[in-house]
């Protein structure tokens, strides 16, 4: 029986290679999937000797299956698209994952006729799922209009060539990401290129502008030096006002630039709270009263009675109207009248600020909110101003989610419009979203092991996690490691006001080196700290600040530095990156997870399996630096310095304590704790530069190292860093089994292995770096400076 | 005695006020305009000794308005200096393209600049041969 099924039907083995051999040949010449599709579709009706193929892939999004449909003898395949039903026969290939074959005699779920097709439905038809590795991709369904038993050399001939199936389809699948992963650099090249020329176009325009007030105060001074002297000369005063007005213009240009790129690169969060808009008016008219007065100019302000509170930063929305009524007033004649007027319009509240001047010529109207643009007042000459007024009214609207148009006429006067919404609701909703950290008791036990892991890995006594509220307008402590819980209930912060509220404004870190030397923080009390430094960086979720890392009390006593805030950057990347990730639903295998990474670094660090001098730190940094690492790499070489060797506790009988010469399984598990690392760190961790560094911090220059025997440049220069800074460390300092030795005596060791087990160039950078660091603070070479600001001075 | 009519072409009314009182300091009569258009019609009008000349300004900007000076046979000769803010190198070159005598960029030195008009008055003066004290 199967000897004369064979002929028939399946093809003999050596036919099967030499279709083979001409499918390989095809698929790879062919490019569209359509083509690879239809190549083969032919190639397996031919070796299966079937009637019917198709080839149908999972839409990963909806279920879907997408494909074609193909039967012998008709050319071209029909596009297929269907929702499988769940018991169906496809259903099944999908949900088992298995070969399953359907023989007509078998009159159960029929269902083969899902696929619709065209000619006799089959009498036996096979289905075979499309894997990749574990990725289910879709199926194949091959049919024989007559009834066929399914033997087992069959079934391997159809499983051979399912798997070749699988095969193409992923290399088309590799290939299309490429595609789409190369237009999206393109794409983002291109994005970054424009945004470079707006930047230089800025700085450009900026700087021209500047010159203006600079011009007049250079201008004036020099006269006024040059007719000091002169007894009939008595326009001083006339002289220093111009200067001093000038300088004041020039200030108010600094502040509206700098205001403008930080609404630009979005690091100037809105500070939201329900405001009454009459009060938010009244305040801007006290501002620009003079100038009002200055023109006996009315300012008639109507508010309707049913606006309800609206969602907004006071300082920006009070701007706009500021910005909006100094402009009205300097295009207006005089005696005129300003008009303000809100309502409600929709769901949005309607502003509108309109007044009786000159009118602006309707080609000039849609260049009036760009930045230095300026519109002749009618009067001629033009002396105040920044001609970034309505840029600024402009960019805070739409911070607020609003718009905003001109509508104007020559001679008439003109009417900004513009409507912001009455919520705030991305901010709200992300704030809310994060609710469950602070109250769902496993969220809030991984909130509270980041805070004890960052305090282990800083080495600091007190450590909190502030996060804003929901108006983003103060901060509240949520998490602390080393403060009594009446000073985290107790402890609110304004946003802008003291160290948190100041990084959550900048969403930038900050470096406090002595609090009492710093101008901006010296005033405020901090009770809690018992030293004078500190450092605060934002945490970041959903690309917004959401709130502050603060740490303190450095256990050595000694002040934070540039480094440790570069630490505690990268640190704070890592927990925001594991806290975004609980924050979308995530499943109890992610919470443990996550839990058992933060465990594992903070139980490495107890146990000191992790070196800890602040000196290793510091030498692997300055090597790093004298070897031109990439600023990104000397980043989270800190980091990777304080948590690479977690996988050590992996290890049973921790055979680093004794100097015994390892057994076989020992040097295995020990060579293994590299990948151990990287697999308890992964929750913390998706920045592939930091893995590829843990796990080859233990190769060797002459490829004898472990786990992969890399060698020389193979081998990343972080790890190689990390290498011979890692042995520095265990030698000085000394291990249980080893006493430690000289600074001398353990270079002159590392030089020894320098070559074959060590680079060279770092053995001898970190020769230089000792030289250099002689008893003190390392110098930091170059113009490497750490992200963020730096406060107050270390005496 | 004036040493001469300069006109005093700026939007910005502090350097127009500030080149008044230096050039007026010096013997100097000055004439003002506030934009491009004005100027041309005090060229007309009131037949200025040289123009200092800014280059960013509303209606007509300063290189038009040099270039119609220097393509009028009438005023051809009357010395143009541009005061500007754009100090780039194809900006300069632009104002001698068409036609400017000199070229100063802001922020500048009043002195240098009333030294500069003095040294451009006293030659074309002496050119005419009219000596003057």
């Amino acid at each position: 029986m199967n000897g004369s099924d064979a002929p028939r039907g399946t093809a003999t083995p050596f036919r099967v290679l030499d279709r083979l051999g001409s499918l390989s040949f095809a698929l790879q010449a062919a490019t569209d999937p359509d083509t690879v599709f239809h190549a083969l579709a032919e190639h397996v009706l031919d070796i299966a000797g079937a009637d019917q193929f198709a080839l149908l892939l999972l839409n990963d999004e909806s279920g879907d299956l997408e494909g074609y449909a193909y039967e012998r003898d008709r050319a071209g395949g029909r596009r297929v698209l269907l929702v499988p039903d769940q018991d169906g026969f496809l259903g099944q290939v999908l949900r088992h994952e298995t070969f399953l074959a359907h023989e007509a005699s078998d009159a159960s779920r029929a269902g083969p006729d899902e696929i619709g097709w065209s000619g006799d439905a089959p009498a036996t038809l096979v289905g075979m799922p499309l894997r990749i590795g574990t990725t289910l991709l879709g199926l194949t369904v091959v049919g024989y209009r007559r009834a066929r038993p399914v033997t087992s050399r069959r079934r391997r001939t159809l499983l051979f060539l399912a798997d070749q199936i699988g095969m193409a389809v992923d290399r088309l699948r590799v290939r299309e990401e490429l595609h789409a992963s190369a237009r999206s650099l393109d794409e983002a090249r291109l994005a970054l290129r424009r945004m470079d020329q707006t930047k230089s176009d800025l700085i450009s325009v900026v700087s021209h502008e500047m010159r203006t007030p600079l011009t007049a105060i250079k201008a004036y001074t020099e006269s006024l030096l040059d007719n000091l002297g002169r007894p009939s000369f008595d326009m001083q005063e006339k002289f220093l006002s111009v200067i001093n007005e000038e300088a004041d213009r020039l200030t108010r240009m600094v502040n509206d630039v700098l205001d403008l790129s930080r609404m630009d690169s979005g690091r100037r969060r809105l500070r939201v709270e329900p405001l009454g808009i009459p009060a938010v008016v009244e305040d801007a008219r006290l501002t620009v009263e003079p100038t009002l007065q200055q023109k006996r100019l009315q300012l008639r302000v109507t508010v309707s009675d049913d606006l309800p509170p609206v969602e907004a930063d006071f300082d920006l929305l009070k701007q706009v109207f500021v910005n909006l009524l100094h402009n009205a007033a300097k295009f207006s004649p005089e005696d005129r009248e300003i008009f303000v007027r809100v309502a409600m319009h929709g769901d949005q509240a309607r502003f509108e600020v309109e007044d009786q001047g000159h009118g602006i010529p309707t080609e000039k109207l849609p260049h009036v909110f760009e930045r230095f643009y300026r519109v002749e007042d009618g009067g001629g000459a033009r002396t105040e101003g920044t001609g970034l007024g309505l840029a600024i009214v402009k960019s805070v609207v739409e911070l607020h989610g609003g718009a905003i148009h001109v509508e104007s006429e020559v001679g008439r006067g003109t009417r900004f419009v513009f409507e912001l919404p009455l919520h705030q609701h991305g901010f709200l909703r992300l704030i809310r979203s994060l609710e469950p950290l602070f109250v769902q008791p496993e969220r809030r036990n991984v909130l509270q092991q980041c805070v004890t892991m960052v305090a282990e890995v800083m080495d600091a006594g007190i450590v909190s996690f502030m996060f804003l509220d929901e108006t983003g307008t103060s901060l509240r402590v949520q998490a602390a490691h080393g403060l009594d819980p009446d000073t985290v209930a107790r402890t609110q912060v304004r946003v802008g006001d003291s160290i948190a509220g100041w990084v959550a404004h900048h969403g930038e870190p900050l470096l406090v080196r002595d609090i009492e030397s710093s101008r901006r923080f010296r005033k405020m009390s901090h009770p809690q700290y018992e030293t004078k430094s500190l450092l605060a960086a934002p945490i970041l979720i959903a690309g917004e600040t959401v709130g502050v890392v603060n740490v303190n009390n450095k256990s050595d006593g000694l002040p934070f530095d540039e480094d440790d805030l570069r630490l505690l950057v990268a640190i704070v990347a890592r927990v925001s990156a594991a806290l975004e990730r609980l924050h979308h639903q995530p499943t109890e295998a992610d919470i443990a997870a996550t839990l058992s990474s933060l465990r594992a670094v903070i139980r490495a660090r107890r146990q000191r399996l992790i070196p800890n001098t602040r000196r290793s730190f510091k030498l692997a940094t300055d090597v790093a630096r004298r070897l031109s690492l990439p600023e990104d790499e000397i980043a989270i070489l800190g980091y990777i310095a304080r948590v690479h060797d977690v996988g050590m506790l992996t290890l049973e009988n921790a055979p680093w304590c004794s100097s015994q010469v390892w057994s076989e399984r020992e040097r295995r598990d020990v060579e293994s704790h590299p990948q151990s690392s990287i697999r308890l760190l992964r929750p913390l961790e998706s920045a592939p530069k930091v893995h590829e560094i843990i796990l080859a911090h233990h190769e060797r220059m002459d490829g004898e190292g472990y786990p992969r025997g890399l060698r020389g440049e193979e081998i990343p220069l972080a790890a190689r860093i990390l290498a011979a800074v890692d042995a520095f460390e265990a030698l000085t300092a000394g291990r249980p089994y080893r006493d430690p030795v000289s600074d001398a005596e353990a270079l002159a060791e590392l030089r020894r292995a320098s070559g074959t087990q060590f680079d060279p160039n770092v053995v001898e950078a970190l020769a230089a770096a000792l030289d250099e660091a002689g008893d003190a603070r390392p110098p930091s070479t170059g113009a490497a400076r750490p992200t963020g600001r730096t406060e107050g001075v270390t005496p | 005695m004036s040493k001469g009519r300069i006109l005093v072409v700026d939007d910005e009314i502090y350097i127009v006020h500030i080149l008044d009182f230096s050039l007026g300091m010096e013997g100097y009569e000055v004439l003002t305009a506030l934009d491009g258009e004005q100027a041309l019609e005090r060229v007309r009008s009131d037949k200025p000794d040289l123009i200092v000349l800014d280059i960013m300004m509303p209606k007509l900007d300063g290189y038009e308005v040099c270039r119609a000076v220097k393509s009028n046979p009438e005023t051809r000769n009357v010395p143009v200096i541009l005061l500007s803010a754009k100090g780039r190198n194809v900006d300069q070159k632009m104002g001698f393209d068409v036609g400017a005598d000199d070229y100063i960029t802001k922020p500048f030195s009043p002195r240098k600049l009333v030294e500069r008009i003095n040294a451009i008055l006293g030659q074309t003066v002496s050119e005419r041969s009219t000596p003057s004290s």
